[in-house]
């Protein structure tokens, strides 16, 4: 090999380069690799929270994650505006992420500022654990899961 | 300066030198008067040691991300302007905790957001794998810093690296700023040489000055528990990681 020819043989950086401008590059969202979470939470962007039958209560949705942030946040925020007193229905709530978590902290600080009670009418204990791991169970005003309890 | 600036050091690669980066340029950062708060996010718990602690205090990151104590009961402060969050004897179990991904892949996140006031800078080190621990701090920081060394394999890391980035993008809510910067760096060898010059072609603008130089002082501070400035005050080391830690502050980039 003479002096002036390079030692390195393959641009590994110029692969990627091609594969980020081709848009090759699976995200997370795609192809699953955080867990199954991601995809619930996907999955639950097309069950967004609604009031229940007798209107009283709001239900959540089953997985509440990063996708349904946007659309539950105007929800929240319209029933912020309407006053009053609120209440959740987190009974069916099996999935939540951080983003779900982080949204519903927001709106309960708003709800304090406005001077709405805001009421729990059903909670999961998959949100009861997460509020506990995640140290927002006194703001979110949720008690601790049966089976934490035990 | 209000905002506290939050760095991950990482590389998915081990041994390039993300926990001697952090030590050295958190004491560069600390000694420049900002407020350092360097963060131990790998189960190695390499960090402690490294600022002299050779008796790892017990709790650290693993409590903080799972809100079991605030960060101000955890910190350990070890020197004027430089404190430490250890990683804490449970931080192994980390990868291995029950429970959704996604939900666990934000706990740094929610741990930022319940308070971290008066830091000017806090750096994470990561530890080598594509873990849980990563994504918290890939999805958490402002920037990251990615140490290089100079050759084939590092580069290869550094591609796996842009990937790994790349998948994590539409779950951040802001850009990440990406700095790179060469480590353990041989200006004599051929191949360091080449690397460095690729590294400058598919990143201008992002590779930060200074070199940091492969030197045994640097290598010898961790068993002194001492950083280069107090180990080896005018050493090539002390002088590259002051410099490293200007280009940072500054944004001096590599010509
Ligand atoms: N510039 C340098 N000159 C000489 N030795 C160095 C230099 N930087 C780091 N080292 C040594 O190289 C080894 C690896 O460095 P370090 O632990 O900082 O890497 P790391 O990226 O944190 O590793 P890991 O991936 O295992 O966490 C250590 O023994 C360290 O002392
Ligand atoms: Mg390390």
């Amino acid at each position: 090999m003479s002096d002036s020819e390079p030692i390195l043989a393959h641009d590994p950086l110029a692969d990627v380069a091609e594969k980020l401008e081709h848009g090759e590059v699976a995200t997370l969202a795609q192809d699953n690799a955080v867990g199954d979470a991601d995809v619930a939470a996907r999955e639950a962007a097309e069950t967004p929270a609604a009031p229940d039958e007798d209107g009283t209560a709001f239900v959540l949705p089953g997985q509440l994650g990063i996708q349904d942030v946007g659309e539950l946040h105007g929800l929240l925020r319209d029933m912020l505006d309407a006053g009053g007193e609120i209440r959740f229905d987190a009974s069916a709530v099996d999935n939540v992420d951080g983003a779900g978590m982080q949204l519903l902290a927001v709106f309960f600080k708003e709800a304090v500022t406005h001077g709405i009670q805001v009421e729990w009418r059903g909670v999961s204990n998959t949100l009861a654990e997460a509020a506990g791991v995640l140290g927002l169970r006194e703001l979110l005003n949720i008690q601790p899961s049966e089976a934490e309890a035990r | 300066m209000n905002d506290t600036q939050l760095i991950g050091v990482l590389n998915q690669k081990g041994g390039v030198g993300k926990t001697t980066s952090t030590t050295n340029l958190g004491h560069a950062l600390a000694r420049a008067g900002n407020r350092v708060l360097v963060v131990d996010l790998d189960p190695q718990s390499h960090l402690s040691p490294s600022l002299g602690l050779f008796k790892a205090p017990r709790r650290g990151s693993h409590e903080w991300l799972l809100g079991e104590a605030p960060l101000s009961e955890l910190v350990v402060h070890t020197r004027e302007n430089l404190s430490l969050l250890a990683s804490g004897e449970r931080l192994r179990e980390f990868e291995e905790m029950p429970g959704s991904a996604a939900q666990r892949a934000r706990l740094l996140q929610a741990a930022l957001q319940r308070g971290h006031e008066g830091y000017d800078y806090i750096l994470f080190d990561c530890p080598p794998s594509s873990g849980l621990l990563v994504a918290n701090a890939i999805l958490a920081v402002d920037e990251i810093l990615v140490p290089v060394t100079g050759d084939y394999l590092s580069l290869n890391g550094l591609a796996h690296l842009l990937l790994t980035l790349k998948r994590f993008e539409p779950f951040r809510d802001r850009p990440m700023e990406q700095w790179f910067f060469l480590s353990r760096f041989v200006a004599r060898r051929r191949l360091s040489k080449e690397v460095a010059e690729r590294l400058l072609k598919h990143f201008p603008e992002r590779v930060l000055a200074t070199p940091i130089r492969e030197a045994a002082a640097l290598a010898e501070c961790p068993a002194a528990g001492r950083t280069i400035f107090e180990y080896r005050r005018s050493s090539n080391g002390a002088a590259d990681y002051s410099n490293l830690a200007r280009d940072l502050v500054e944004r001096r980039m590599m010509a």
